[in-house]
C-alpha cells in the first residue's frame, strides 16, 4: 500500500525525525483565508498524489505572496495530475502539502528497504541524495552504502559506520544522522514496512538535518494488524475498478487494451496477457480471480470487465480444485445479470471441463468455447 | 525415486482442524499420502479425520516419527507454525499459507538459515510425486508418474505444466511459492532434479520479479546437465505494479522477462515464449537426449 507524502512526514514526526515546517491543505479547507493568513512568506506548495515525477510534471510550485500562494493551491487543487509513472488519466490532488522551503547546504539520500534476493532488510545512503537510487547506481555505484541488517540483531554500531561514509557530517550531525536511523529502522519495523525512503535528507544552511521528502511503502499482507497505517489509504488514488475488484477478492490491474482477461491463478493471468501480446493484441488488464475461486468472483469478474468497456472478453480457467462446472455456472449467472455485446472466449480446461462445455454450450451467440490456448487468444483477438 | 517426499514420507499437518486443511488432507489421504497427525494448540488429545491431533508440534514429533509437515495456519499465526517446525527439526516443511507478512518472513528465514530444514512456500500449492505422495492442493487427477521435474513460482500455471506433459509423466512437481521471501529456490530444487535419476528432463516456470531465475541460470551452466526447458510469465507486464503475487513485481530493469530469459538462453536453456508451447519443448528435449 502507498501513502501520501504528508502522511509519511506525519509517521517519521511520530519517529522524532525533522521534517520542515508546513500546512496540509484539504480541498474543504478555505483557500482564501489561509492565504490571507499565510501568504507574507515564501512557500512551497506540493501536490499530494501516489506518483512521483510531481515536480516535472507541475504539480510542485513555488508562491511568493498571497496571491500567488491563492492562484497555485486553486491551481493545483480538485486538479487531475499527470507524470510520467500516472498514465493518461493522472490521479486527483485533494490535498496540498505547504511546506517552509528550505535552505539547503547538502541533498543525502536514506532509504530502508526489504532485499528479497538477500533475506535481509537492507539501509542504504548516498551522498548523492535528490536524484533517484538507480540514477546514482548509474553514476557511481560506490557512492551508495549498504548496512544489511538481520531482524535479529537490528542496528550494530558497525552499520552506522557503514552508512556515515562519504557523507561529510560533522560531529554533531553525525550523532544526529545516526539518531534519524535507528529511528527511522524502528518505524520501517513498526509499521511493517516494504520499502522507506527520505530523499533528499538534508543539511540545511543551518547545519540542522530534515527530510525533505519521503516515500513510504507498506506489506499489503500485514495491513491486518496495522490498524493506524491502514486508515490512511487514500481510494481516490486507486482505479476505481481496481479498488472494487479488491473488495471482491479479484486481484486487478488496468492495463491499455481491448481484450479483457479472467483467469485463476496470478502466473496463469500474466501468462494469458503474454500470449495475448504474442499473438498481437492488447490486453484490457490482469485479473486472477484466485487459485480457488467460486461462482460468485467470477460473475463480478464479468462485471468488472463489461464497466471498463472491453471489446472482447477471454475466460481462461485452469480447474484443480475448483472446478469448472462452477466457473460454467458462474459465467451463466453473469449472462443473466448483464446484457453482452462483445464476444467472449472460453477455455475450461481440468477437472470438470466436459461437464462445464455442455453445461455452456449453445447458451448464447456471443458465447465460443476454444480448445486450447493459442486457439483461444487468436480467436479473441480476431473478435476484438 | 523422486525429489523429497515419496510413499513412505509421514506428514504431519499443522492447522489440520481447519476447513481448507481439512478438505486437503481427505483429498490427500485418498491419494495415498501418509498424513500421520496434526496440530492444533487447543485441541490436543482428540482426533480428527481419524488422525490424532496433538496441541504442538513438537509433542507430535514426541509420539511419532514425523519426516514432513504440511501447514494451513491463518497468515498471522503462520510464521510462529514455521518457526515451530524449524525448532522440531523437521527435515521437510511446507507452507501454503498466503498472505504471510514479509517481516515475519524474514524472522522465518533467519531461524532456516540456522538449522537443517528444507521449507517450501509459503503461499504455494505445495509438491507431489505422482502415484506416491501428495502434499499439497494441486489437482491430483492430472499428475502421473513418469520423468518430466517441474519447479514453479506460480500454481495454476504449474498445472497447466503438468497437463502439457501428460505424455511423459513427472518424477516431482514443486510449486516453490508466489512471495518475495520463500524457502526452497529454483537452484537446490534444480541440483535435486540433476541427483534424481527418474528425472530426465526439467521444467522451469519463472515470472517477473527478483533475480532468482537469473541465479538459477547461473547454477544450469555448471551443475546441471540434464535439459532445461523454461517459461517466464510477465512479459507484458507493466511496470512497478503487483501482478497478484506479492512477488511478481518490476522494480526495476533488471527483474523484467526479458531479462530472465536472456540469462537463461545464454546459458543453453530452451525456453519458449508462450505457455502453449511447454509440452512440444519437453518433447523435443527427451528426443534429441
Amino acid at each position: 500500500m502507498f501513502i501520501h507524502e504528508y502522511q509519511s512526514k506525519n509517521l517519521l514526526q511520530q519517529y522524532q525525525i525533522p521534517i520542515p515546517r508546513s500546512h496540509i491543505f484539504h480541498q474543504s479547507d478555505d483557500i482564501d483565508s489561509f492565504a490571507e493568513q499565510w501568504g507574507d512568506q515564501t512557500w512551497i506548495v506540493k501536490s499530494q498524489i501516489h506518483s512521483g515525477g510531481r515536480g516535472k510534471a507541475g504539480g510542485i510550485l513555488s508562491a511568493h505572496d498571497a496571491a500567488e500562494l491563492a492562484k497555485h493551491m486553486s491551481q493545483l487543487l480538485g486538479s487531475q495530475l499527470i507524470t510520467a509513472q500516472t498514465g493518461a488519466e493522472g490521479l486527483p490532488v485533494n490535498a496540498l502539502l505547504i511546506e517552509k522551503p528550505a535552505n539547503i547546504a547538502n541533498e543525502i539520500y536514506l532509504g530502508i528497504l526489504i532485499d528479497r534476493n538477500q533475506k535481509n532488510i537492507t539501509v542504504l545512503s548516498s551522498s548523492e541524495g535528490g536524484i533517484n537510487l538507480e540514477e546514482i547506481a548509474e553514476q557511481d555505484p560506490s557512492k551508495i552504502n549498504r548496512a544489511a541488517i538481520s531482524k535479529a540483531t537490528g542496528l550494530l554500531a558497525s552499520h552506522h559506520q557503514t552508512l556515515l561514509k562519504g557523507l561529510q557530517l560533522n560531529q554533531i550531525q553525525a550523532h544526529e544522522f545516526k539518531q534519524i536511523v535507528s529511528n527511522l529502522y524502528r518505524m520501517f519495523c513498526d509499521i511493517d514496512a516494504t520499502l522507506v525512503e527520505i530523499n533528499p535528507l538534508i543539511v540545511t544552511e543551518a547545519g540542522e538535518l530534515q527530510a525533505l521528502d519521503a516515500k513510504i511503502n507498506i506489506d499489503d499482507n500485514a495491513l491486518f494488524r496495522q490498524a493506524q497505517v491502514s486508515s490512511l489509504r487514500d481510494d481516490s488514488q486507486e482505479n476505481a475498478i481496481e479498488r472494487k475488484a479488491r473488495t471482491h477478492g479479484i486481484s486487478y490491474v488496468k492495463l491499455n487494451g481491448n481484450i479483457g482477461c479472467i483467469v485463476n491463478g496470478a502466473g496463469l493471468a500474466m501468462a494469458t496477457m503474454d500470449l495475448i501480446k504474442h499473438f498481437g493484441g492488447e490486453p484490457a488488464n490482469f485479473l486472477d480471480v484466485g487459485g480457488n475461486t467460486n461462482e460468485a468472483r467470477v460473475t463480478h469478474a464479468f462485471e468488472l470487465l463489461l464497466a471498463d468497456d472491453v471489446h472482447a472478453i477471454f475466460v481462461n480457467i485452469f480447474g484443480g480444485i475448483v472446478r469448472c462446472d462452477v466457473i460454467a455456472h458462474g459465467i451463466l449467472a453473469a449472462l443473466k445479470q448483464t446484457a453482452l455485446k462483445v464476444p467472449v472466449v472460453v477455455l475450461l480446461q481440468g477437472t470438470n471441463a466436459e461437464q462445464a462445455k455442455a453445461l455452456l454450450k449453445d447458451q448464447h451467440p456471443l458465447l465460443f468455447p476454444v480448445k486450447d490456448l493459442s486457439e483461444g487468444a487468436q480467436l479473441v483477438i480476431s473478435k476484438a | 525415486m523422486s525429489i523429497l517426499i515419496d510413499k513412505n514420507t509421514r506428514i504431519l499437518c499443522q492447522g489440520l482442524t481447519g476447513s481448507q486443511a481439512s478438505f486437503h488432507t481427505e483429498q490427500s489421504l485418498a491419494y495415498g499420502s501418509k498424513i500421520i497427525a496434526g496440530v492444533n494448540p487447543h485441541k490436543g488429545g482428540s482426533t480428527h479425520l481419524g488422525l490424532p491431533v496433538y496441541s504442538s508440534v513438537r509433542e507430535a514429533c514426541r509420539e511419532q516419527t514425523i519426516d514432513a509437515t504440511i501447514i494451513y495456519v491463518p497468515a498471522a499465526f503462520a510464521a510462529d507454525a514455521m518457526i515451530e517446525a524449524i525448532e522440531a527439526e523437521i527435515a521437510l516443511i511446507v507452507c501454503i499459507t498466503e498472505g504471510v507478512p514479509v517481516h515475519d518472513m524474514l524472522i522465518v528465514s533467519e531461524h532456516l538459515a540456522a538449522s537443517e530444514s528444507r521449507l517450501i512456500g509459503p503461499n504455494c500449492p505445495g509438491l507431489i510425486t505422482p502415484g506416491e505422495c501428495k502434499m499439497g492442493i494441486m489437482p491430483a487427477a492430472i499428475h502421473r508418474p513418469g520423468k518430466v521435474g517441474i519447479v514453479s513460482r506460480s500454481g495454476t500455471l504449474t498445472y497447466v505444466a503438468v497437463s502439457q506433459t501428460e505424455a511423459f509423466g513427472q518424477s516431482s512437481c514443486v510449486g516453490i511459492g508466489g512471495d518475495p521471501i520463500h524457502g526452497l529456490d529454483f537452484i537446490e530444487c534444480l541440483r535435486l532434479f540433476e541427483q534424481d535419476p527418474q528425472t530426465e528432463i526439467i521444467v522451469l516456470v519463472g515470472e517477473i520479479g527478483g533475480n532468482a531465475e537469473v541465479e538459477a541460470a547461473e547454477v544450469i551452466a555448471t551443475e546441471i546437465s540434464k535439459p532445461v526447458v523454461a517459461y517466464i510469465t510477465g512479459a507484458s507486464a507493466p511496470v512497478g505494479k503487483r501482478m497478484g503475487h506479492a512477488g511478481a513485481i518490476i522494480h526495476s530493469g533488471k527483474d523484467t522477462a526479458e531479462e530472465k530469459y536472456a540469462a537463461l538462453k545464454r546459458v543453453g536453456v530452451d525456453t519458449v515464449s508462450t505457455l502453449a508451447d511447454i509440452g512440444e519443448a519437453v518433447a523435443a528435449g527427451l528426443k534429441s537426449k
